[in-house]
């Protein structure tokens, strides 16, 4: 059969699908047509948030949408009433990305600085959770406490984790013990001085290791911190210095440590803002082995600069320069050696101790600049460039590239293009066995997209790409063996069309092609070499058939043809038939409901040659597959919810033994999960959040052997799992 | 407008120089003809992928190396593709800890786990190895979504060494693995490793010791 058949047969039920002109239904749209395809129907309907602009705001912030969902999600918690722009607003005010807007405002929190000048100020936070899964039970205990009473300021950050994982009715521990205090004054709003306890118990135990994983650490220091603020120039620093006492398993060591950290921020108008910040720590002590007296000078040391330079920010032409440099050095005493020196006259044996320090050092450099042409969030042009090292003890990493980015809008049509080329080049040392040669891998890659509605109710997407990764090795030592060089191909053209009917209905067809090519080039490999080519086609509807009742169905077909080129007696077709319904409901009473079918058949066969001389698909195996879930979810009161939430699975798989059909395994899967989820005031300042469920999983299979069916033992699952946390506030 | 008329310059300038560049800068090498048969690799789905793995094991040499990278998620080409990442288990990173009194390179990554391949089919180099997997019998139930392309496999497995008449187990274990489909074929891009429960994190046969524990062990230093 010619790939144009093969074609043609998928087309046919796409063809099918246009003749019913089956009903169509909407979702929530962006209003430029490059978000026409953006849908936070799910959102607005589980979670009853509004994210309005989310797709447009998060395209703009250069993060997956998704993220900046999640984060939202979490800074709500930490910051009340909080909107997207609101938490835009926030980070701009902060000169920080926006997903470091909740870390840094925590930091800020314990800043003494900040609280300098009020009268008397006492914060206490406790919080108390418990989380249990089948394997895993973790119980933990955390109290922040902040004091201030003019000038001088206490606080106290104590955090104790206790965990447990069975395995086979073998229990392990770990347990994590952390206390942070300081107290000091602040002399002004500029500086301030303090001391610094920190202490850290760790535990662990398991009943397979000879000993525990006791760590014990404690550090005594004097802190210092300043901070000068203007519309010019803004620079925080702090200053750590004092005793160190760390006794682990791997190392004993008793020194002086100590580290510096700062921020500046040089603001120059609207023209530029070059954000620098840097930290240094370490410590230099005398370690020694747990179970060795003889001591050795070690030093540990970490460094890290960041920086950032944005030039004409707000301007059509600018300029952003990221730059970081990571350097980490780590020494322990691994082995006591014993050097012994004969003397002849007079006769003796000088012995001398010694110590052989293992030392760790990584490497990690960055650079990235990008020249931003901008007219207005739909016409852009962004060319950039970035350079990456690292090193560390297994070998060193390069790469360098470049990356186009084309956003233009003409004539209601969105097209988006990129092209990027990378270079990379990574040693590999000889170690045990294996390495000891370079990679040398060139990657580049190629896509447009074109979005345009036509008319009030279509809306085309058109989206090709193409890319290329080139594997290329040199040995590096005379045992070494390096791979192969290798090619991977890729290239894949999509259409997709929208019909929006009404507010209430849509429906979308899809159309996908794609090629995939492994490549291996010396002659040795290349009989594995491979090509698989997909075919899919897509159609989907969307009804809102109430205002609390939405339909959706999704229906897929796909072939994906593997040829080897090579070895054409070894070509397979996979192929999926796939339909998944869902129906989302709210129901009255705070009752909402949600059910998935889904529905796939996945035949698969081989090529066989007949005796016309031509190659037939032959069927080699065949599995159906059925999928019911149901998630419900009940709201009796405020702050109490019941969820249920079965799950069944039932699948057949067939092969074909000489030439003919048999059903070979059988399998049905049932799961259940139900509770309540709790979010309750406890008194006026506290609060228990969580969910308490039990799971059961219930599994029978049948194996047919010629035609008989033999029924496996019933596997079954029974436990429950949930987390409760409690916090309080004086 | 004058933006505009820029930008379809830019745009017309780009198009003209693709169109009429001498050396199609997608074009991929042209591969020998092959002189011996090698591993099948085959991804269409997630057992033939694991199968694809069992054999790239035990076919040790340059065949079995390169279908064991194929295997393997790449995050640095193909857009939206996972990257891979191999999981110990707790128990066992305390032990190597102890032993080895160093800390475990953390990411477990491809480039990793790429050196760990050469140093496993390197460890018995006169052996014959059989890798197989089985179902783990006390996660039973696997996770296949074809319609998402995602997949959760809890499989138990065992590396076997022969020669002659020595015959000796070198790896042995569970493992949850994740994989998903990216262009048209399945790839592996996490392992979570477990160790075998009898034979427990130092088993009393030396030999006896999970994948996790092989891999922290092929970073320890050595020619």
């Amino acid at each position: 059969m010619t790939r144009n058949r093969r074609l043609s047969l998928l087309l046919l039920p796409i063809s099918l699908v246009l003749l019913t002109q089956a009903l169509p239904g909407r979702a929530q749209q962006g209003t430029s047509a490059r978000f026409a395809f953006a849908d936070t129907t799910l959102l607005r309907d589980t979670l009853d948030l509004h994210f309005g602009g989310l797709f447009p705001l998060a395209d703009s912030l250069q993060v997956a949408p998704d993220t900046l969902r999640a984060l939202m999600i979490r800074y709500h918690l930490i910051i009340p009433r909080l909107t997207l722009g609101r938490m835009v607003s926030l980070a701009d005010s902060l000169h920080v990305p926006v997903d470091s807007v909740g870390p840094v405002m925590d930091r800020e929190r314990f800043n003494p600085l900040n609280n300098r000048g009020k009268k008397q100020k006492t914060d206490f936070q406790y919080t108390s959770g418990y989380d249990t899964q089948r394997t895993t039970s973790t119980w933990t205990n955390g109290s922040q406490y902040r004091l201030s009473r003019g000038a001088g300021y206490l606080t106290n950050i104590t955090s104790i984790e206790l965990q447990n994982i069975t395995s086979n009715n073998i229990v392990s521990q770990r347990q994590n013990r952390e206390a942070t205090t300081e107290a000091g004054l602040s002399f002004n709003r500029n500086v301030s001085v303090g001391g610094r306890s920190y202490q850290l118990r760790f535990y662990s135990v398991d009943p397979g290791s000879p000993t525990t994983q006791d760590e014990t650490k404690n550090e005594y220091s004097f802190t210092g911190r300043a901070q000068r603020k203007s519309q010019l120039l803004s620079l925080d620093s702090n200053i750590r210095t004092g005793w160190l006492d760390d006794n682990s398993v791997a190392a004993i060591k008793r020194g002086l440590s100590g580290s510096a950290d700062g921020r500046i921020r040089l603001q120059g108008g609207n023209v530029f803002s070059h954000d620098l910040s840097g930290s240094v720590s370490g410590n230099i002590s005398r370690t020694r082995q747990p179970f060795h007296t003889l001591e050795s000078n070690t030093q540990d040391l970490s460094t890290s600069l960041r920086g950032n330079l944005a030039v004409l920010p707000n301007a059509p032409l600018g300029l952003n320069v990221n730059y970081s440099l990571r350097h980490t050095k780590v020494e322990t005493p691994v082995q006591t050696i014993r050097y012994d020196t004969v003397l002849t006259t007079p006769a003796r044996i000088d012995t001398i101790n010694g110590v052989l320090i293992n030392r760790i050092a990584n490497v990690g450099n960055s650079a990235d600049a990008t020249l931003r042409m901008r007219k207005d969030s739909d016409h852009s042009l962004q060319l950039a460039g970035s350079v990456n090292s690292s090193d560390s003890p297994t070998g060193t990493h390069w790469d360098g590239g470049g990356k186009a980015t084309l956003r233009y809008l003409v004539s209601g049509a969105a097209i988006d293009a990129n092209y990027g080329d990378t270079r990379s080049t990574s040693i590999y040392l000889r170690q045990r066995g294996g390495g000891g040669y370079q990679e040398h891998d060139l990657s580049r890659s190629a896509d447009g997209q074109l979005v345009r509605s036509i008319g009030t109710r279509f809306v085309t997407k058109l989206l090709g790409s193409i890319g290329l990764d080139q594997y290329r090795y040199v040995a590096q030592a005379d045992s070494a063996t390096p791979p192969s060089p290798r090619d991977a191909y890729r290239q894949q053209y999509r259409g997709e069309v929208s019909y929006i009917a009404s507010d209430k209905i849509t429906t979308g067809l899809v159309l996908q092609v794609s090629l995939n090519r492994t490549i291996n080039i010396q002659a040795a490999t290349t009989g594995s070499n491979s090509d698989t080519r997909s075919y899919r086609g897509e159609w989907r509807w969307n009804f809102r058939m109430f205002k609390s009742l939405t339909v959706t169905q999704n229906n897929s077909i796909q072939a994906d043809y593997l040829a080897y080129p090579f070895a054409p007696d070894r070509n397979t077709l996979a192929l999926s038939y796939n339909t998944v319904t869902s129906l989302a409901a709210q129901l009255p009473g705070n009752f909402l409901i949600d059910v998935q079918h889904n529905v796939s058949q996945l035949p698969r066969g081989s090529y066989v040659l007949q005796p016309d001389g031509r190659n037939y698909l032959q069927l080699s195996d065949n599995s159906q597959n059925y999928a019911l879930n149901v998630g419900a979810r009940y709201q009796p009161a405020p702050g109490l919810g019941i969820h249920f939430e079965p799950h069944y699975m039932s699948s057949d798989r067939s092969g074909t033994v000489n030439g003919v059909q048999t059903k070979q395994r059988t399998d049905k899967h049932l799961d259940f999960s139900g509770g309540v989820d709790l979010n309750w005031k406890v008194g006026a300042k506290g609060q228990l959040t969580g969910r308490v469920s039990r799971s059961y999983s219930d599994q029978r299979t049948i194996n047919y052997q010629n035609g008989v069916g033999v029924l496996t033992p019933r596997s079954e699952t029974d436990f429950w799992n949930g987390n409760l946390q409690l916090s309080w506030t004086l | 407008m004058g933006f505009r008329r820029a930008g379809l310059a830019i745009a017309a300038g780009v198009l003209a120089l693709a169109l009429g560049a001498c050396v199609n800068p997608f074009q991929p090498a042209t591969p020998e003809s092959p002189t011996g048969k090698g591993v099948t690799e085959n991804f269409a789905t997630p057992d033939l992928l694991l199968q694809t793995m069992s054999d790239a094991i035990s076919t040790k040499g340059t065949s079995g190396r390169n279908a064991y990278y194929d295997v393997l998620a790449d995050s640095t080409g193909t857009p939206g593709m996972p990257a891979f990442y191999a999981f110990h288990f707790p128990a066992v990173v305390d032990a190597w800890r102890l032993s080895t009194q160093r800390d475990p390179p953390n990411p477990w990554d491809i480039r990793l786990e790429k050196l760990f391949y050469d140093y496993l089919i390197g460890l018995l180099p006169t052996f014959t190895y059989t890798f197989v997997w089985a179902p783990d019998n006390s996660s039973p139930v696997d996770q296949y979504d074809p319609t998402a392309g995602t997949a959760l496999y809890h499989r138990y497995y065992e590396l076997q060494a022969t020669s002659g008449s020595i015959n000796k187990t070198i790896a042995i274990g569970y493992a949850d693995l994740y994989m998903q489909k990216v262009n048209g074929r399945w790839w592996l891009y996490r392992w979570e490793d477990r160790v075998n429960p009898p034979d427990g994190v130092n088993p009393t046969d030396p030999d006896r010791l999970s994948m996790g524990r092989r891999r922290l062990d092929s970073t320890t230093a050595g020619p």
